[in-house]
């Protein structure tokens, strides 16, 4: 290929990749001020600006691998956008697969913007107030965003290319100028070597019939995969932090029963929340099997059997902190297992989301069965009536209407996501 | 205006072979690519337009390889999907104003594609925010930027309505006048009858040309009925 040819087939990609990561950096650009804000005033403004400073002189290691882990977590979001659709339709035109590569890396260099500046201005004025140099490392930051492009891209030679980006990153971050040079080669040699994109092989494949509830389950279970671990990780803390509060302040077993009580409401509670999140914005509703013989009461109790089956973990883990505080939680937790399939059903669109009320409804709970045990009795007495109300907002779904969440469903062939 | 195949074999995993050894040499004109559901026609323009890369053999486009001399070989190209995978971030201005500047020209030619499906208002609206009809639309238009010399649809006319429908005949009518080379896959194969100068169907992985249709429409169109069904007429 000539190399006018490359270059204007570049700078058409160039264009339409800016736009696209352009358009990606506004999304991110609230959350981003938001979280920043939080975080400054959560830490207080001196300690903030100090541990930039920190950052700013704490040898390479420690600025260049905090600086890289931020702007992974920023390019990885960017990507799973960025990259869907690159090995489709987008692949016939008229370009060689470097500028397919490079030009999206820049799309999510571009998304990252909004992070680069927030941590350029924090560095720039921990530099000013605390009188260290941070030239080497605000020269490096646009350099580390493009080796974190280039890090996500799903490329032929990654187990060579993401080693040398993460290097070069640390190098372009460390605020040295020693570093700087060979962190620029490195990113050179990244680009170099990490081969062509992956191209997938997309087909449908075909699977045995399977029993209603497995089929459900296995459709659930397509649309999380691993992801089923992160509404664990976000539940566990709530049980750590009533271990470790019983632990550290020894209070009697009453205490302790409340505290295991409350935690593990809590937990369980988060975790219903975060999975019905995940299953309305991954799991659309199904519209054809809508007319086969089957009821809207066993699809809704076909969802409910599926996330008790991962509560379940969870019931386990309190019962071995504290046995007297289980029989409580595990007479309440189908109504709370009930009550996400049902925000599943009636709030997925709600600008609170799926989780928001199944949220509220268990912090009442986690307090209502922290005070007065028996009080699982009402919640079981409730269940029938969720069940109900579920029943009622799976048959008066919207099913076939057209919904933004739809771009995150696994295994729908108008999804962005698999 | 030839692609060439040269046993280009494809699967999808080690056991499902979905195309085997497929040689074949499509010139200009119409080409209908029939075969039953499953066969691999889709698979089979995915490789053509450079989507897919074969597993083996060689796919050349006017003696360009498609995967050795990439621009070259895709530079007439223009190709519909059946499912319009799109980055889904982009706008429909800004998919169109690329293809515009790849085949050089000017960005008024994106917006007169989008005239033909009466989809200016969509312009500046992501992918994400379509239906699929209007994903479809928004694809075909990039199709009508240029002048193609190769043309690669996988059901043209699904999704559209009559009148969109007749438009695109037209266009493809133009398209053959002008010799370009145009693949179509399509179940509804009446639409297509007058135009098609050859067909070429798949079964069991293997492609089989026929270079020559009958004169007479009605046994062209039962010759191509039986094809479509997946019978090789004798």
């Amino acid at each position: 290929m000539s190399k006018a040819g490359y270059y204007f087939s570049a700078k058409a990609f160039f264009l339409f990749h800016l736009h696209v990561g352009t358009r990606l950096a506004l999304r991110t650009f609230i959350p981003a001020v938001a979280i920043f804000f939080a975080l400054y005033y959560v830490l207080r403004p001196e300690l903030f600006l100090s541990l930039m400073a920190a950052l700013l002189d704490g040898g390479f290691l420690l600025s260049g691998i905090s600086t890289i882990l931020l702007c992974l977590i920023m390019a990885g979001f960017a990507a799973r956008r960025v990259c869907l659709g690159l090995d489709g339709w987008i692949r016939h035109l008229p370009a060689v697969s470097s500028i397919h590569r490079r030009m999206a890396a820049i799309a999510i260099f571009t998304a990252q913007i909004p992070l680069l500046i927030i941590m350029a201005g924090l560095a720039f004025i921990s530099s000013k107030l605390f009188e260290v140099p941070a030239a080497p490392y605000l020269t490096g930051l646009p350099f580390v965003g493009l080796v974190c492009g280039l890090f996500v891209m799903p490329v032929k030679r990654k187990t060579l290319s993401r080693p040398l980006a993460v290097l070069a990153g640390i190098f372009l971050s460390s605020n040295n100028w020693g570093l700087f040079i060979p962190g620029i080669f490195l990113l050179l040699a990244t680009d170099a070597l990490s081969g062509p994109l992956i191209q997938k092989k997309k087909h449908t494949k075909f699977y045995r019939p399977f029993k209603r509830i497995f089929l459900v389950a296995l459709i659930n279970w397509r649309a999380l995969r691993l992801r089923i671990l992160i509404p664990y990780l976000l539940a566990m803390p709530f049980l750590g932090a009533a271990q470790l509060f019983i632990a550290n302040n020894s209070p009697p077993p009453l205490i302790a029963e409340q505290m295991i009580r409350f935690g593990g409401t809590i937990g369980l509670v988060l975790f219903c929340a975060i999975l019905a999140n995940m299953l309305a914005a991954r799991r659309p509703p199904w519209p054809w099997i809508r007319s086969l013989p089957w009821s809207a009461k066993s699809r809704i109790l076909s969802d409910s059997s599926f996330i008790s089956i991962f509560v379940l973990p969870l019931l386990i883990v309190i019962g071995a902190m504290n046995l007297n505080s289980v029989l409580p939680l595990v007479l309440s937790f189908p109504s709370f297992v009930l009550y996400s399939v049902f925000s599943i059903r009636q709030d997925a669109e709600s600008p609170i989301g799926a989780s928001g009320k199944v949220l509220l409804y268990g912090a009442i709970g986690a307090l209502l069965l922290c005070i007065f045990p028996w009080s699982s009795l009402f919640f079981l007495g409730l269940t029938p009536l969720i069940l109900k109300e579920a029943i009622k907002a799976e048959k008066h779904q919207k099913v076939s209407r057209w919904v933004e969440l739809h771009h995150l469903a696994a295994g729908d062939s108008l999804s962005w996501s698999e | 205006m030839m692609i060439l195949y040269r046993n280009v074999s494809f699967s999808y995993g080690e056991e499902e072979k979905v195309l085997q050894s497929i040689s074949l040499e499509l010139g200009p004109g119409l080409t209908l690519l029939l075969g039953p559901n499953g066969s691999g026609k889709s698979t089979l323009l995915k490789l053509t337009a450079g989507v897919e890369r074969p597993d083996s053999g060689v796919i050349t486009i006017n003696g360009h390889d498609m995967w050795d001399d990439e621009v070259e070989a895709r530079k007439g190209m223009a190709y519909l999907p059946e499912h319009p995978d799109l980055t889904p971030y982009a706008s429909i201005k800004e998919i169109l104003d690329l293809v515009c500047r790849l085949r050089g020209e000017s960005l008024d030619a994106g917006k007169k594609a989008l005239e033909f499906f009466n989809l200016q208002y969509l312009a500046h609206r992501t992918v994400r925010e379509l239906s699929l009809g209007q994903r479809r639309q928004a694809v075909f238009a990039a199709c009508l930027i240029g002048t193609p010399s190769h043309i690669l649809l996988d059901e043209p006319l699904d999704g559209m309505d009559r009148h969109i429908q007749k438009e695109i005949l037209k266009w493809i009518k133009n398209h053959v006048q002008s010799r370009a080379t145009i693949i179509v896959v399509s179940h509804t194969i009446e639409p297509f009858i007058e135009q098609a100068s050859q067909a070429v169907t798949i079964q069991s992985g293997h492609a089989f040309l026929l270079r020559r249709l009958p004169d007479s429409l009605e046994k062209k169109r039962s010759f191509l009925e039986q094809l479509a069904e997946g019978g090789l007429p004798l």
